[in-house]
């Protein structure tokens, strides 16, 4: 089945991003994480983010448009990057959801991605 | 420059749809998506399931959906492409869940890697 | 909200543009100016919508800003500051109101410097909602689909380029002053149409800063009566505005060839129908005017069941000599539909490249309309599909799904 994993990271895991003595520690934990699925085949896609300071939420209520800063919600931990995976259950994504980093500090949600006939239905 | 849109929306509301008005609203996401296709600005996108097939996991404890983060919640995502965040925000605002709930847009971090 | 209250707040806005004008006049400095008149100016909204408004507003705003002012010019003395010029410019104003009583109104030089050749032609339509008329940043970078962030830097930096750069607070020399003012009047319509790619010309959905713009223009002829282009944007403007009622109706847009005349707002037309004839008097034709008379052709007729298809049609082909734009050429195919010559108006469409309508909704809607009309119902359900794409708002997206359906049912 197809999964989505949303890494929500901490506050301090975006720090890392920005201080130049953690920063490699930071992306080494990444690398180590996404070459290890990569190894087991499951990856479709994925993606980092930018800091959420820099989200923009927009929305349209009866025509009349709101653009405002980000993100959305305005929550503890942000998403700071995704994967789409082919896993074998919720379960097993599950498990590879605990090994990624985000979920140390933050948490990993692991949400399922119909196939195009479940959705439609 | 990449974006990703993340599309939020009282997933509970879908439920309570009829077949014909969940169609429509099937109907009105595949039109913007072939549009975001057709003017060659579509990487990736997918609709999500039901946040209560999901599950949130942290270090020490895994927890099943839905989850209480408030009304709306992520029911799928789109990545375009767009010359900057003006173009990215015209496309966002044309997204249907922009009218059902809201489109937070963020800009795809490049490591380079 | 109540009438008191609108005008409380009209007041305060007209007096507080009045007031920046002055003040950015005499130190080039709108930030400042903005900064000193900010309190007075969120006072004023907060008293006066209640205990009505002063009777000279200006002295009001004056008198609470100057005493920031002074504040402020005491406790800077080390760092080069506005506030003392700032503080002079507000004595000198009040010195004007005991002389005259009438505050010198200088917003048409605002804007005539909020669209000055110096400026980004993107950021004018901004600088003169909040500096004319106080909008706030977050309100006009969700009109212009624009983040808030972007937006305001944007606003600080176009502030700064006047200050820096020396713009001139003036009315521009005769010679280039058409130029010049077809500048603010683009900058002013922007407002109307704020970043929306609206339908197909021939009725503006408007989600725009539409009350913005028509206060805007009306300054602007106030100020200058015998500008025909002038005139003719407000006559386009109030075309659209008095039609408002009648294009959302139950949540459902209508199309003008459908709504109900009777709730139009008459008075608006009126006001429209006079400006737009003074305009002509002048006889110098423009674009605003030529789209005026458009809009007033659809308005006669319904108003009066005259046939002006074919004069749709001329004006349209005119505009698309006189301002060339996707939004003239597609409205000019939508009148040769309207017009039976719907295959002229197919051939037109044609002739727009797609990569410039990849997202102009407007475009795809009328595709789709002409193509049903000369038979090609395929064809017609895939650009209403377009259309459909690019909508951002439920009610233009159920109009196209029912027009869609009712194609389908047909065949």
């Amino acid at each position: 089945m197809k999964l989505l994993l949303l890494a929500n990271e901490a506050p301090e895991d975006f720090a890392q991003r920005e201080n130049t003595e953690e920063f490699d520690q930071y992306m080494s934990a990444w690398y180590a994480f996404s070459g290890e699925m990569k190894d087991a085949g499951i990856t479709l896609d994925s993606a980092a983010l930018e800091m959420p300071a820099t989200a923009t939420v927009v929305s349209v209520r009866n025509g009349v448009r709101t653009v405002e800063d980000g993100p959305f919600p305005d929550a503890k931990e942000q998403l700071g990057g995704f994967f789409v995976i082919n896993a074998e259950s919720l379960e097993a994504g599950a498990d590879w959801a605990a090994k990624c980093p985000a979920a140390k500090r933050g948490f990993v949600d692991v949400r399922v991605i119909p196939t195009p006939e479940e959705h439609s239905a | 420059m990449k974006y990703l849109f993340l599309l939020y929306t009282d997933e509970d509301r879908f439920d309570d749809r009829t077949p014909e008005e969940k169609s429509k609203v099937v109907g009105a996401y595949m039109a913007y998506s072939e549009a975001l296709k057709k003017a060659g600005v579509r990487l990736a996108g997918e609709p999500l399931s039901h946040s209560k097939a999901g599950k949130r996991v942290r270090s020490g404890s895994v927890e099943d959906g839905p989850f209480a983060d408030g009304k709306e919640q992520l029911g799928g995502y789109f990545l375009i492409e767009a010359a900057n965040l003006d173009d990215a925000l015209d496309w966002a605002a044309r997204c249907p869940a922009a009218a059902e709930g809201h489109v937070e847009v963020r800009p795809l971090w490049d490591v380079g890697g | 909200m109540t009438d008191v209250r609108i005008v409380a707040e009209e007041t305060a806005r007209a007096s507080y543009g009045r007031l920046l004008a002055w003040l950015t006049a005499r130190t080039r400095d709108v930030a400042a100016a903005e900064d000193a008149l900010a309190d007075a100016f969120r006072a004023a909204l907060e008293h006066w919508p209640r205990d009505g408004a002063p009777a000279s507003p200006e002295a009001w705003l004056l008198t609470t800003a100057r005493r920031k002012l002074i504040d402020q010019a005491r406790r800077s003395k080390t760092r080069v500051d506005a506030s003392p010029a700032l503080a002079m410019a507000a004595e000198e104003a009040e010195a004007a109101l005991e002389d005259e009583k009438e505050f010198p109104d200088e917003r048409l030089k605002l804007l005539f410097v909020c669209a000055h050749p110096a400026i980004d032609p993107p950021i004018r339509t901004p600088l003169m909602l909040q500096t004319v008329l106080a909008l706030d940043a977050e309100r006009i970078a969700s009109a212009f689909l624009i983040a808030p962030t972007t937006m305001a830097q944007r606003l600080v930096r176009a502030k700064r380029k006047i200050r820096d750069a020396g713009i001139p607070f003036e009315t521009p020399a005769i010679e280039e002053y058409p130029t010049r003012l077809g500048d603010v009047l683009n900058a002013i319509y922007a407002a109307f149409t704020a970043g929306w790619d609206f339908a197909d010309g021939a009725d503006a959905r408007c989600p725009g800063l539409t009350r913005e713009a028509i206060y805007l223009a009306r300054l602007t002829t106030a100020m200058a009566p015998d500008e025909a282009e002038a005139l003719g944007l407000v006559a386009l403007l109030l075309h659209a505005e008095a039609r408002r009622n009648a294009r959302i109706v139950d949540g459902k847009y209508v199309a003008l060839t459908d709504q109900n005349p009777a709730l139009w707002d008459k008075d608006l037309i009126r006001e429209a129908e006079h400006a737009l004839a003074h305009a002509w008097s002048l006889k110098s034709v423009g674009r605003f005017q030529v789209e005026a008379a458009i809009q007033s052709a659809h308005a006669a007729s319904r108003l009066s069941d005259h046939d002006t298809r074919d004069d749709i049609v001329l004006l349209y082909a005119q505009l698309n000599e006189l301002a060339p734009s996707i939004g003239s050429m597609v409205g000019h195919a939508a009148a040769l539909a309207a017009a039976d010559r719907a295959e002229e108006g197919l051939h037109l469409l044609d002739s727009i490249e797609e990569a410039r309508v990849v997202r102009y909704q407007a475009y795809w809607a009328v595709r789709a309309h002409i193509l049903s009309l000369v038979g090609s119902e395929d064809a017609a359900c895939d650009a209403y599909q377009r259309a459909i794409g690019l909508c951002e708002d439920d009610a233009s997206r159920e109009f196209l799904y029912a027009k869609m359906r009712a194609l389908e049912a047909q065949h």
